[in-house]
């Protein structure tokens, strides 16, 4: 009975393939779980209510169509706490990429101690944000401030770091880098690993001098770490909120929040326009529905700006053999 | 605009619904319901907020209640709920509102607004416990429009003029009166005097170098800023952020605000004499006052506490602030005990708030309390440990026709205080950068009337 015998290897050969699919599937449910309840369902969700009227007291959302996005738009604040938040990644973004690759080039050849280095420049990624800003804005203080005493030193002036609106973003700015520059070192670090000795050395026989090397050979080949974090920083920094609460806001009392932003409104952010929104604020929108538009409001220009870098990465991302923009192998030797 | 059941929402927002909220709610809470309990044993959730001090002071408050009362056990939480609404909020809609639990006099008018705590005026009426044993003005301040009490008073901080005593015996000057009967003007020319340069000179002196002081006549939390430390100077003044009944109408442009602030910018500014917003990053006035770095200082009863706790041989003295152009003002904050509307344990939870607003009191949070019989017996004024004249410096000014206190009946203070609103001319003001009336002049129309017509 051939037939019989390939229809019963054939059904036995189904049954473990379906076991075999049943068994991934049990193993990626979790994270699927996760992902639909505590992502999906949630984004959803504030799409729905960016369209609802809810003070979170009363007992259910009360539809109201497109006011809350009518409203945004014509929110004349929307505007300065956006360009607040472009501020901050102007500054914020461009010295952690750039800072953290110097960190993670002075300590990426091993040396004496190094390690050492490597934890402290790492320490401070692990602590809180809220600690930070506490214990930066007494740094910052302009009667003994450290900061402010090695700047009176060079310069002979002591600014008002954080009570200046000329100058408040920028130290938040240089606060997060110093936070998360630890965070950076580590990935160019490891991508710095994946550069091949053998292109660095034959680009030294061919003739390229230190800084050629770096700029012709390890840039294209740590572009990929680099755009990354160019991508994923950015993403943070349109999210800025802790830091600026910490450094800004009342420093007793309950104000929180509610009181941060200063001076002279330099330093709200989009979010925490969005959280004035929600918790603080009695305005005729306020509450989840104007909350949630400004947070979809947030989303898209993320996504736009995520867009455009992964458009412009493009031109300058170089994956191992594969070019970011046409996605097709290439051949090292033949370029 | 028609309402929104969740039934009409899509699936995926039910999901949302069931998933994230139903699994921290437990619908055990269902407001409408009376709560009786009788005699019952029950449970009662209890949130506390404040620092570590001001939480055991509020369980060491609570024993002789779980003495007096062994059906009824406390099941102490920590949270916000009280200090910032918004904590309260999440609490609400998640239906895990505790059954008692502090609003702040900031806070009192949201939760009453929004329902969310219950009318306590028929418990008052069957416990046979008159309003009348409470300070008037704290209950008049926390009676809603419908005439419903929303919560019995905990105690409350007032602000008044605290004083190093030695600092004053060094200059030669008496003690500020302890019933405010002294002025602004008094109190500017003290700060002159008490305020010393490296070589010794006072703020008076021609040869006083502003550049190196070393000791600082008064401080202010102005400087912060935060509306405790201006509002009563502005009040003294006659003038006020917000005025009118529901304070909702806009008073930051007027003659007397313009003056009351130009006072506090003076003092940092022209004087010299006061902490500036720069000094207070470094190290807040209050810890200054307490080492002995300033000679004056606006605080509040919880300032006592500190002494005790940091500078227990501190020679200070308290008097009540002073005369402006309009009278003396003060401003005090209340913290109030409440019940939630949701509870389902309302007569437990009634007796807890009663107990702690009424025999409980005096030991709670570092506050003089509002129920007069013990404010101003040997349990509190007259204790060992408080100050000379507390009385007249803290107890008494609370009645002062000017006193204000800060409830927010319309909702509008917090967008009005905010960056959006009178925050930067503020901070033009103590940061010295504009003088008061360019900061503030027209400030009403061109900013805070437009704030105050969309929050109403």
């Amino acid at each position: 009975m051939p037939s019989s015998g390939r229809r019963s290897r054939h059904k036995s050969g189904r049954s473990l393939s379906r076991r075999r699919a049943l068994t991934a599937l049990l193993f990626v449910a979790p994270q699927v779980f996760g992902l639909v309840a505590f992502t999906a369902v949630p984004l959803v969700a504030s799409l729905v209510y960016s369209f609802t009227h809810w003070d979170l007291v009363a007992p259910s959302p009360t539809f109201v169509g497109m006011d809350n996005w009518e409203a945004l738009f014509t929110d004349d604040r929307v505007p300065t706490v956006l360009w607040n938040t472009v501020r901050f990644i102007l500054v914020g973004t461009s010295t952690f990429l750039v800072f953290s690759l110097v960190a993670a080039l002075l300590t990426f050849t091993p040396r004496r101690m190094v390690g050492l280095y490597r934890a402290a420049m790492f320490l401070p990624y692990v602590l809180s944000q809220i600690a930070v800003g506490v214990v930066w804005r007494w740094m910052f203080n302009s009667q003994s401030g450290p900061v402010t005493n090695i700047v009176e030193l060079i310069t002979g002036q002591s600014p008002d770091w954080l009570l200046d609106p000329a100058t408040a973003m920028p130290s938040i700015a240089m606060v997060v880098t110093w936070q998360t520059i630890g965070y950076g070192m580590t990935l160019y670090i490891a991508a710095l690993q994946g550069v091949p000795v053998s292109l660095l050395e034959a680009s030294t026989i061919d003739g390229a001098n230190r800084w050629q090397r770096f700029r012709h050979v390890t840039v294209p080949m740590i572009s990929p770490t680099i755009f990354f974090l160019a991508v994923t920083s950015l993403i943070g920094a349109f999210q800025l909120f802790d830091p600026v609460v910490a450094m800004t806001g009342a420093s007793v009392g309950s104000a929180g929040p509610a009181s941060a932003g200063g001076p002279s409104n330099s330093t709200r952010t989009i979010v925490l326009y969005m959280y004035n929104q929600m918790f603080n604020y009695n305005e005729r929108v306020s509450g989840l529905g104007y909350a949630a538009a400004i947070a979809w409001l947030l989303a898209i220009l993320i996504f736009l700006v995520t867009v455009v870098q992964f458009i412009a990465g493009s031109r300058w991302v170089h994956y191992e053999g594969v070019s970011l923009s046409r996605g097709r192998r290439r051949t090292r030797g033949r370029r | 605009m028609r309402p929104l059941s969740k039934a009409t929402l899509t699936g995926l927002v039910v999901c949302a619904l069931t998933i994230g909220i139903t699994g921290c709610s437990g619908d055990d809470n269902s407001p409408g319901d009376d709560g009786k309990s009788g005699d019952a044993p029950s449970t009662i959730r209890v949130m506390l907020w404040g620092n570590d001090q001001d939480i055991s002071s509020v369980k060491e408050a609570a024993e002789g209640f779980t003495t007096a009362h062994p059906n009824i056990k406390i099941e102490w939480e920590s949270g916000d709920c009280g200090v910032d609404y918004a904590a309260c909020k999440t609490l609400v809609a998640g239906g895990n509102l505790p059954d008692a639990f502090i609003l702040g006099t900031w806070s009192y008018f949201d939760a009453v607004r929004d329902g969310v705590v219950e009318d306590l005026t028929e418990y008052l009426a069957d416990s046979n416990t008159s309003v009348a044993d409470f300070t008037p003005k704290v209950i008049s301040d926390l009676t809603a429009s419908d005439g419903g009490i929303y919560g019995l008073p905990m105690g409350y901080n007032i602000q008044s003029l605290f004083y190093n005593k030695d600092l004053f015996d060094a200059a030669g000057l008496a003690y500020p009166p302890a019933d405010g009967s002294y002025t602004y003007d008094d109190l500017r020319e003290w700060a002159k005097k008490l305020t010393l340069d490296g070589a010794g000179k006072n703020a008076a002196e021609a040869s006083f170098d502003a550049e190196d002081v070393q000791q600082w006549g008064y401080f202010n939390y102005a400087a912060s800023p935060i509306p405790q430390g201006y509002t009563p100077v502005l009040a003294a003044f006659g003038g006020a952020i917000l005025t009118g009944e529901n304070r909702d109408v806009c008073s930051a442009d007027s003659d007397e605000t313009i003056a009351g602030f130009q006072w506090i910018e003076d003092l940092m500014w022209t004087d010299h004499t006061a902490i500036t917003p720069q000094l207070q990053q470094e190290e807040s006035g209050d810890a200054r006052w307490i080492r002995g770095q300033v000679a004056m200082q606006q605080g509040s009863h919880e300032q006592v506490a500190a002494v005790q706790a940091q500078s227990p041989d501190m020679n200070y003295g308290i008097a009540a602030l002073p005369k402006g152009p309009a009278g003396n003002a003060t401003l005090y904050q209340a913290h109030v005990w409440s019940v939630a509307k949701s509870s389902e344990v309302k007569d437990a939870a009634w007796e807890f708030v009663h107990y702690m607003a009424t025999e409980g009191a005096g030991k709670q949070m570092a506050l003089i309390p509002a129920y007069k019989d013990l404010a101003e017996g040997e349990d509190f004024a007259l204790a060992p440990n408080e100050p000379e004249g507390l009385v007249q410096a803290q107890i008494e000014p609370v009645e002062w026709p000017l006193t204000v206190t800060n409830t927010d009946p319309s909702g509008v203070s917090a967008i009005v205080t905010s960056q959006d609103g009178v925050a930067p001319a503020i901070e033009d003001i103590i940061t010295g950068r504009k003088s008061a009336k360019e900061a503030l002049g027209g400030i009403c129309a061109s900013k805070l009337d437009a704030l105050i017509t969309g929050s109403e």
